[in-house]
C-alpha cells in the first residue's frame, strides 16, 4: 500500500474511535434553545414574505430556462474550453481566441477563481498559463498530480478542433517541463444535463470528472463510484490502462466523435 | 466536505435545521476529537471536552462569519477548551506526570480488545503516534508538528515516514486480515 492508502486506512479507522456524543449535545438546552429560538425567528419572517416568495420562484423558472438555453456553449454562442485540474474551469472565448469570462465548474473552481488574474480580453494562452502557475502553485499540479483533463466545446468545428489540438502539444509544453511526468487527457465537456449537473455538485466535482468516473465504474465491476471519486485523475487514468477499459468518454450524445486522444 | 458545503450546514443550522447540525457533527468530529485528544492524552475527558466545543460552537454561532473556514474555527475552539481543561488539571493535581502516554482508546470498556487504530499502530512509539495522527487524520502539515512537538523538521518527516514503514510491516494490507 502507498502512503496515501494508509493515511486512508489511518483515517478510517481513527474515525471509528471518535465517541459519538451527538445525542448529549443535542438534549442539551444549550442546542434546544437555539432550536428553538431559530425557529421562532423563522417563523416570524416568513409570513410577510409569503407573497415575495411567488414572485421570486416566478423569476427564478425564467432564469434557469434562459440559462438552459445559453450554457452548452455559455456567453453569446461563445467557444467553451473546459480544463479540470481539480479545480473545474470553464473558459469562454470568442472566435479570436480571447477570453469573454472564466466559469467555475465545481467548487474547488470557485476558491481558484479568486487566485485568478482578470482574464477578460485577454488571448487565450495568456489565461491558460495563468492558471497552470497557480494551478502548480498551490499543488493542484504536482508530480503526484500530472495530470490536465481538457475539453472544448463550441458551434464552430474548426474553432474546436484548432482549440484541441493546440491544448494537446501546448499543454504538454508548458508543464512538461515543471511537473515530471505530465500528459494531457481529453475529457467529454459541455451539453451537461441538469442531472448530471446535480450530481455533479453533490461530489463536488466538475461534470467532466464526473462522467469519467462513471465511464470506470459502468466498464468495471472491481471499482465502485465510492472507490473511484476521490482518486486523482492520474490514478483514474492508471486503472483505465490497467482494465483495458476503451478511451471513449461518455457524456450525451454528441455531434462529434468524444473519444480521447491520449 | 468542501468547506463552502460547510458554510452552507453552517447557515442551515443556524436557522434551525437539525439534519444540517448531525451532517455538521458527522463532518468535524473526527477534527475535533482528535484535535482535543493531542492536547489531553486522555480519551475520557476528550469526550467531555468534546461535547462541550459543540456548545460553546452553537453559543458563538451568531459571531460566526461564513468564510469557508468553519473547520478550522471548530478546531480552535476545541484547541481553547483542550488547553483550559489542561491547565485546570494541572492546578488540581500539580504532582501528576506532565503528560501522560498517548492512549487511543476512546471506550475503556474494561476489555483487552484493541480498537483498529489501536491495532494499526500498536508497534509506533508515542512520538510516533501523534505525528502520524496529526498528520494523517488531522491533516496538519509536517512544519506545524514540527513546530508543535519543538523537533526539526526533518526528524518529523524522519519519524512520519519510519511510522509508517512500522505499519507497513507490521500491520499488513486491509485484505490480509
Amino acid at each position: 500500500m502507498k502512503n496515501k492508502e494508509w493515511e486512508k486506512r489511518i483515517r478510517s479507522a481513527a474515525k471509528k474511535d471518535v465517541p459519538d456524543v451527538k445525542e448529549e449535545i443535542k438534549s442539551s438546552d444549550v442546542y434546544q434553545n437555539h432550536i428553538t429560538s431559530a425557529l421562532h425567528k423563522r417563523s416570524t419572517t416568513s409570513g410577510k414574505s409569503f407573497a415575495l416568495r411567488y414572485v421570486y420562484a416566478g423569476m427564478a423558472v425564467v432564469a434557469v430556462f434562459m440559462l438552459a438555453l445559453i450554457l452548452p456553449f455559455g456567453i453569446d454562442g461563445a467557444t467553451s474550453v473546459y480544463l479540470d485540474i481539480n479545480p473545474g474551469l470553464r473558459i469562454a472565448i470568442d472566435e479570436e481566441d480571447n477570453v469573454l469570462d472564466l466559469f467555475a465548474t465545481n467548487p474547488d473552481g470557485e476558491d481558484f477563481l479568486t487566485l485568478l488574474d482578470e482574464p477578460e480580453d485577454k488571448p487565450l494562452d495568456d489565461v491558460i498559463d495563468n492558471i497552470i502557475d497557480k494551478a502548480i502553485e498551490r499543488g493542484y499540479l504536482s508530480d503526484e498530480a500530472p495530470y490536465i483533463v481538457y475539453d472544448v466545446r463550441g458551434p464552430s468545428a474548426e474553432q474546436e478542433e484548432r482549440i484541441l489540438q493546440r491544448l494537446e502539444e501546448r499543454l504538454p509544453d508548458v508543464v512538461g517541463t515543471r511537473i515530471a511526468g505530465f500528459a494531457v487527457m481529453r475529457g467529454h465537456g459541455g451539453d451537461e444535463t441538469p442531472d448530471e449537473q446535480e450530481r455533479a455538485q453533490t461530489h463536488g466535482m466538475s461534470v467532466m470528472r464526473l462522467r469519467l468516473i462513471e465511464h470506470i465504474d459502468d466498464e468495471t465491476d472491481d471499482y465502485s463510484f465510492a472507490d473511484l471519486k476521490d482518486l486523482s485523475v492520474g490514478e483514474l487514468r492508471r486503472i483505465m490502462e490497467e482494465k483495458d477499459i476503451p478511451h471513449h468518454t461518455p457524456g450525451p450524445p454528441s455531434d462529434r466523435p468524444g473519444g480521447p486522444p491520449w | 466536505m468542501t468547506d463552502k458545503r460547510l458554510d452552507k450546514l453552517v447557515r442551515a443550522f443556524a436557522k434551525g435545521d437539525e439534519s444540517a447540525f448531525d451532517a455538521l457533527y458527522e463532518a468535524t468530529s473526527a477534527d475535533v476529537y482528535y484535535t482535543i485528544l493531542m492536547v489531553l492524552k486522555d480519551p475520557s475527558l476528550s469526550e467531555d471536552i468534546m461535547q462541550d466545543t459543540y456548545m460553546k460552537m452553537i453559543e458563538s454561532l451568531p459571531k460566526y462569519r461564513p468564510q469557508g473556514k468553519f473547520r478550522a474555527w471548530i478546531k480552535t475552539i476545541a484547541k481553547r477548551l483542550a488547553l483550559n481543561a489542561y491547565h485546570e488539571r494541572k492546578k488540581e493535581s500539580p504532582h501528576d506526570d506532565d503528560e501522560g502516554p498517548l492512549s487511543l482508546l476512546a471506550q475503556e470498556d474494561g476489555s483487552e480488545k484493541r480498537s483498529e487504530l489501536e491495532e494499526l499502530m500498536r508497534t509506533l512509539d508515542e512520538e510516533e503516534k501523534e505525528i502520524v495522527i496529526r498528520h494523517a487524520v488531522l491533516g496538519e502539515k509536517h512544519k506545524d508538528i514540527a513546530e508543535a512537538l519543538a523537533r526539526p523538521l526533518g526528524t518529523v518527516l524522519w519519524k512520519y515516514r519510519n511510522a509508517l514503514g512500522k505499519m507497513r510491516r507490521k500491520g499488513g494490507a486491509p485484505d490480509e486480515e
